[in-house]
This record gives C-alpha cells, sequence and structure tokens, in this order.
C-alpha cells in the first residue's frame, strides 16, 4: 500500500481504478471508523464492488489508524478533515467526489461536506451523525471510558467472548492510541454544529442506519434539517452495519448514486 | 529467485512449496515491521491466530502478492468471495493453494 505526505503526515492509502477502466469514472472516498478500524474493512468487503460498479475508489487510513502515522495530536474532526483534504490534493483528485463513511467516518464525511460543498457530490454515511454538542458530550463519555477499562484483563477476556480475538486485539492497539495521543481530549473538543446547521451539508446525503442501533432515532432529525436527505433503516441491524450487510450498502449505495448522476446529467442538458 | 522456483513457474502445475517459500518471505517481510520476523510459517499456520496478524496486514500483503505475481493472481477476486471472519480465519495454505491455482491455470493458456 502507498504513503504520501499531506497535511504534515504520513497517510496509508490504497487507490483503485475502476475496472472498466473509464477515465472520467466518478471517485468514492471510504472513511473508516474509530480506533479500532482501518481501510481494511472497506478494502474486504465493498472496494472491489464498487470498482466492478465503474467506480474509482479512494480508501486511506486516519491518522494513528492502519499504517498511518500516529503524531501525538491533531485529533480533533476540523484536523481529520484537513488530512482529508491534503490527501485529496497530494493525489491531485480535485473535482467533486462522493465520500462513503463509517460510522465516525460518517462524522468526517459530514464534516468536510460541510466545510468543502464544492469538492462534494454526495455523502454517504453509515451509523453516523454528524459533530454536536450531544455527539461531543457522547464521545467525552466513551472515549473516558475505553481509556479507563480498554488493556485489562478482564476487558480483553469479555471482548473476545462477546466478539472475538481479533477485536480484542484491536481494542489493546485502540488503548496504546489512547495513552500516546491527544485523541481522547480532542474529539469532544471539535468543532460542532446545531441542527439548523445541518442545512449547510447541501449536497446528496445517504444516511444508512440499523434499526436496532440506538443511531437510528437520528434518520428523522436529518431529514428535516438536511436538504437533499434520505434515510434509510434496514431491519434487524445493530451498529456494525457494514461489516453485516455489505451487499445492502452496496445496493443502496450505487443505486443512490445512480439516481444522482441522472439527475446531475439531466440538469446539464437543460442548461 | 532460483532456477528451480523459475523451472516450477514455467510447468503445468506449480508445486506449492515453491509458492509457499515466496509467501513466507513476503509474510517474513510484514512480521519484521513488528520485530516478529522469526515465527514458524508452515500450511497451517493462521494469519490471525498464530501470526497475530491485523486485517490491514493481509491488505499489505495483497499488494505485494501483486507486486509479485501481476494480474495472474487476483487476491481482491479471492477474498470477495470468503466473509469477513473466513477472510480473518484463513491459513497460509489457502492462499497458497490459491496462488499455485492461479499461476498452474495461467501457463495452461
Amino acid at each position: 500500500m502507498p504513503t504520501i505526505i499531506a497535511n504534515g503526515i504520513k497517510q496509508n492509502y490504497e487507490l483503485g481504478l475502476p475496472t472498466n477502466g473509464d477515465p472520467n469514472a466518478p471517485t468514492i472516498v471510504c472513511v473508516h471508523g474509530m480506533l479500532i478500524d482501518s481501510l481494511a474493512s472497506y478494502y474486504f468487503t465493498m472496494a472491489k464492488q464498487l470498482r466492478d460498479a465503474g467506480m474509482r475508489v479512494l480508501m486511506y487510513d486516519m491518522r494513528a489508524h492502519g499504517n498511518s502515522e500516529q503524531p501525538e495530536s491533531g485529533y480533533t474532526v476540523e484536523t481529520l478533515v484537513d488530512d482529508l483534504t491534503a490527501l485529496l490534493g497530494a493525489l491531485e483528485i480535485n473535482g467533486p467526489v462522493y465520500l462513503l463513511g463509517n460510522s465516525f467516518g460518517g462524522t468526517v464525511a459530514y464534516g468536510f461536506a460541510e466545510r468543502h460543498p464544492e469538492r462534494v457530490a454526495g455523502v454517504a454515511a453509515i451509523e453516523s451523525e454528524p459533530t454536536t454538542a450531544e455527539w461531543a458530550e457522547k464521545m467525552a463519555a466513551a472515549l473516558h471510558r475505553a481509556a479507563a477499562k480498554l488493556g485489562s484483563f478482564e476487558a480483553t477476556a469479555w471482548l473476545t467472548l462477546k466478539f472475538s480475538a481479533h477485536l480484542a486485539r484491536r481494542a489493546k492497539r485502540a488503548k496504546k492510541v489512547l495513552d500516546a495521543t491527544t485523541f481522547e481530549r480532542d474529539i469532544p473538543a471539535s468543532r460542532v454544529l446545531t441542527h439548523e446547521q445541518f442545512a449547510a451539508i447541501s449536497c446528496p446525503v445517504l444516511a444508512i442506519y440499523g434499526s436496532e442501533s440506538e443511531l437510528a432515532v437520528q434518520a428523522p432529525l436529518l431529514e428535516r434539517h438536511m436538504p437533499r436527505c434520505t434515510t434509510v433503516v434496514l431491519p434487524d441491524l445493530e451498529h456494525s452495519v457494514l461489516v453485516e450487510a455489505p451487499a445492502a450498502v452496496l445496493d443502496l449505495l450505487l443505486g443512490w448514486i445512480a439516481e444522482h448522476r441522472l439527475d446531475e446529467i439531466g440538469a446539464g442538458a437543460a442548461a | 529467485m532460483t532456477e528451480t522456483t523459475t523451472d516450477a513457474m514455467l510447468a503445468d502445475t506449480v508445486p506449492t512449496d515453491a509458492v509457499l517459500a515466496e509467501i513466507d518471505g513476503m509474510l517474513r517481510g510484514i512480521l519484521d515491521e513488528y520485530g516478529l520476523d522469526d515465527a514458524e510459517i508452515a500450511m497451517e499456520t493462521r494469519f490471525h491466530d498464530d501470526l497475530e496478524l491485523e486485517s490491514i496486514d493481509l491488505v499489505t500483503l495483497a499488494g505485494k502478492l501483486e507486486q509479485r505475481y501481476g494480474a495472474r493472481v487476483n487476491f481482491a477476486e479471492f477474498i470477495a468471495d470468503l466473509e469477513l471472519e473466513e477472510i480473518i480465519s484463513l491459513t497460509v495454505g489457502r492462499l497458497v493453494e490459491y496462488v499455485a491455482a492461479a499461476l498452474s491455470s495461467e501457463s495452461e493458456a
């Protein structure tokens, strides 16, 4: 996997060309989740399928995740948005891109869309929400608990039993990140939006939730405040929608992209 | 690459121990980054349970496979048919067999 220096840090990424070789293919940027995630979760679920569907696919590791650099500081959502902006610039990906964000990755995607609307063709967010005061409070509590409990023998044993040894190991790595960086402090200190300010996310938005997840209640809020938002709540799924139902996500995603590209072509023809 | 390996690559069926040797080298490169390059690697070795590789390391391995074998070995296609949990419990042997088969069918063409 190549790396590139952008925003002053070494960023690990994978850039996959569309299988059909189309030089005008739209680009989709995949943004992974928090602490226990990396570009691997997209690599093993969506990447090839998206390329076969005619898209150029950029996946990358956020700072302190996967194989990217782990600087001591710089973990507010706005800095993570800067990291992505710089990465796109360094890779000369300048036109509007689709953003696909999973969980915290969706929060970063919303942040990017709010600050750089001209660079975004659409945001597809799985089990996610933009930065808000409530989100910041929730994150502060969750990260504090994680910092206090992860890495202990009991936590590792519990995670192994409830999920897998694989997850337990990633949780140990998460604890190392929390100990070695300002992550816990920075995340809840990120710039937040009011619900009214969601209106600044004016691009097409596809927000996917699992019905059994506590985030699913957000769906009506997003639809009310974001001007072009479609929400889908998938039955019998909790937070891990991407990993549990990748085919359903892919189907929704490709349908939504096709719909919006047709709209654009129509608008272009009418102009 | 030794002469024996070259001959093996040109034969109709590619012996798995030639492929295992190549993949062993790739894995040691990855493990070296973690200071663990003296691990035992055999066909039954499991990437996650035995070598403690994370899924991100499998992505690095995919890159090395592509560099070494090019389009002949399509790791992306191989894993596209597997569930995430199957990918995590993959053995070296399963990958070796896939690569050997992919190379063999290439040379028959």
